[in-house]
């Protein structure tokens, strides 16, 4: 005898003992609301509270008694929680049965549900028998609407591996998976919440909101975390400016997907998804060693340094007026604690990598609303004597974007550091050297003074790999075509986008073939400049 | 063959008390299936699979998967073999093999539409009552 076969028979012969007080024969517990019982009264009204044992009791004797009149056999056993709108974790869904159970379960009670999720799973031995999909909404106890169909393979795993499986995916292809049948939604909500909950705390809490310019261009949307809620985002969640037909805030996986596009802004990993890597910025969100910002200093006009915010607090969900989270920074209006000593105050952030030997790559992002100078980046040096300073630092500028890019490429065997500025169809290529003896050096970013007091500005700053790289200097933001580029001579340190005395160095590359020409023309260029 | 990294097979050998028989019964998985285990744990021997980081490097199955045999190993069964492998490696605890068949089967799923995903794990369509039902009750899933 097998072990399913024994465990079955126990619970057949413990069935009668269970009946006598109304117990559930699955999990042995007593209140109706909680647990689905094989003991269906005729009158289910009757028992809409909670559990009353003598009447049970009275009701079971007065029906051994009488000729055996069980209620009409519903279609489908559920919990007297199941479609109960203010239960968190009922689930409006049809449940799947194995049809040799519900033949069975009057008898047997083979049929074994979880309390409140409402969710009924066949015993996992019970076999390759077809399947019956029907829910307990009465306009679905219809027997046109039921339908037999096959098992599919994934109901035969267990549910460890099937979320193993489902961790692969993102929130876009969890979604499509989930909406196949309602054993894998509920699957795809768990891994999503599970997902959710490890990386929640690499973002501001919410209130999520949505700041659109979709009449210009649908891609801008800016995603703004107002930071007020007390608790890391998650399910369900607080929206402001959302429309509630579009948005279910009750969910996992909307959220899960929510993030995934915020991470795809914040980060500028967009040219990427538009290039064909669409599940970049899920794995970008689920890394959880990325480049982050480690240090924020207040730089005055006299160079000297004032570090201004405390270590990041993970515990602390909430805003503060300026706050990091991971590899992006965030502002609102709560900023009076700055001293205002000039316009040309910057608070620099500094990452949390030290420049080593090699090459190293990153992309900044600032998106702000106001500032046409919203800020700089370039290397920081950390000196020994405590000293900060800008080894390399580019001005960033704001055309008629609301966001400005510039991707930053360290080489320590040539001790460089070279800037590419993406403004419309061009970009801009300039070249710095780099003193290395001067302290530890790292990638640094900047508010301006005027941009660290606007709301809703962001900073964003991403390491690259090679390839991300290659892909990164041959897109342009709206992909109409190859970008043209601009090498501005070392030491013009000034860009101003409009007008100016400079006559900066141009070329076509569309008649270019590959990447390593356009590296090549950078390198060639740079050198006749030297 | 590399029988460690079946922990099941490793138990079950550590605690026979007969040490002259060294048969482990696997009675959960096919015959057919337990050959491609044991081709699995042969080449495993000579070329470890490299471990398959999470999140995943890459969007696609090449990409993370960058040992030729052992894209060609699970390229080569049919979607029921993969299960049944997924199944397999589940049950005798090994876990390269489960990482690579749970990754197959992940890539099968990625960038299908939900009609594409019913048809590769033979789900069947939903009646046009249910799709309205999940329509009302879940527009999340239609719009945005």
């Amino acid at each position: 005898m097998t072990l399913h076969e024994q465990l079955e028979t126990k619970r057949r012969q413990n069935i009668a003992r269970l009946q006598e007080v109304a117990c559930c024969h699955i999990c042995e517990c007593t209140s109706w609301r909680r647990c689905f019982s094989n003991f269906i009264p005729n009158d289910t009204k009757q028992f809409s509270g909670e559990h009353d044992t003598e009447r049970v009791m009275q009701s079971s004797r007065e029906q051994e008694t009488a000729e055996t009149q069980w209620a009409e056999p519903m279609p489908m056993r559920t919990c007297q929680c199941f479609g109960v709108e203010e239960d968190g974790g009922c689930w409006p869904y049809s449940l799947r049965v194995c049809e040799m159970c519900l033949k069975d379960d009057d008898v047997t009670g083979r049929i074994r549900i979880c309390g409140l999720c409402g969710i009924v799973a066949c015993d996992k031995d019970c076999g390759a028998w077809d399947m019956l999909e029907c829910t307990d909404r009465e306009e679905w106890n219809n027997a046109e609407l039921k339908r037999f169909i096959e098992p599919f393979p994934l109901q035969s795993l267990p549910e460890a591996l099937t979320s193993y499986i489902f961790f692969y995916l993102d929130g876009e292809d969890l979604m499509n998976t989930g909406f196949t049948c309602s054993s894998l939604l509920s699957q795809a909500e768990k891994v999503a919440m599970e997902i959710v909950k490890s990386v929640n705390h690499q973002y501001v809490s919410g209130p999520i909101k949505r700041l659109d310019d979709t009449e210009t261009d649908p891609t801008k949307i800016r995603f703004f975390l107002e930071g007020t809620n007390t608790f890391y985002l998650r399910a369900p969640i607080d929206e402001q400016d959302f429309d509630e037909d579009l948005f279910d805030a009750k969910k996992w996986l909307p959220l899960l997907r929510r993030m995934e596009r915020m991470t795809q802004e914040i980060y500028y990993l967009g040219f990427e998804v538009a290039l064909g890597d669409y599940s970049a910025p899920s794995r970008f969100l689920r890394n959880q060693e990325k480049l982050a910002f480690k240090l924020s200093i207040l730089l005055n006009s006299t160079w000297s340094m004032t570090s201004y915010f405390p270590p990041r607090n993970l515990d602390n969900p909430r805003m503060d007026n300026i706050t990091i989270r991971a590899g992006y920074v965030q502002v609102t209006q709560e900023i009076a604690s700055i001293p205002p000593n000039s316009d040309n105050d910057e608070l620099i952030f500094s990452v949390n990598k030290k420049l080593t030997e090699g090459v190293h790559r990153i992309i900044c992002r600032f998106a702000c609303n106001t500032s046409l100078l919203p800020g700089s980046v370039g290397i920081l040096g950390h000196h020994d004597d405590g000293m900060v300073v800008w080894e390399a630092q580019l001005m960033v500028c704001l055309c008629f974007e609301r966001e400005a890019i510039v991707g930053l490429e360290y080489d320590s065997i040539h001790h460089s550091l070279r800037t590419y500025s993406i403004i419309e169809n061009t970009i801009r290529v300039e070249s710095f050297s780099i003193n290395q003896t001067r302290g530890q050096l790292y990638f640094a970013a900047a508010f301006s003074r005027v941009s660290a007091v606007t709301t809703y500005n962001q900073l964003s700053v991403r390491e690259c790999c090679p390839e991300e790289w290659a892909k990164f200097i041959t897109h342009t933001p709206h992909l109409l075509k190859i970008p043209q580029l601009e090498l501005i001579p070392e030491g013009d340190m000034m860009h101003i986008l409009f007008g100016g005395t400079r006559n900066p160095q141009s070329l076509n590359v569309n008649n270019m073939v590959g990447l390593s020409d356009l590296t090549m023309f950078v390198q060639n260029e740079a050198a006749a400049h030297e | 063959m590399h029988p460690k990294l079946s922990q099941l097979v490793f138990d079950a050998s550590e605690n026979k008390e007969d040490e002259e028989c060294s048969d482990v019964p696997i009675l959960k998985v096919e015959s057919e299936c337990l050959e491609k285990v044991v081709e699995f744990l042969k080449h495993y021997e000579q070329e470890p699979l490299k471990e398959i980081k999470s999140p995943l490097e890459d969007n696609t199955f090449e990409g993370v998967v960058k040992q030729e045999w052992y894209r060609n190993f699970v390229q080569e069964v049919d979607s029921p073999m993969l299960f049944d492998l997924v199944t397999a490696a589940n049950f005798m605890a090994i876990q390269p093999l489960l990482d690579l068949a749970c990754l197959k089967v992940s890539c099968l799923l990625m960038g299908k539409s939900s009609e594409e995903i019913r048809i590769i794990l033979n789900i069947p369509q939903m009646t046009p009552q249910e799709e309205e039902h999940a329509r009302r009750e879940h527009r999340w899933i239609f719009d945005d």
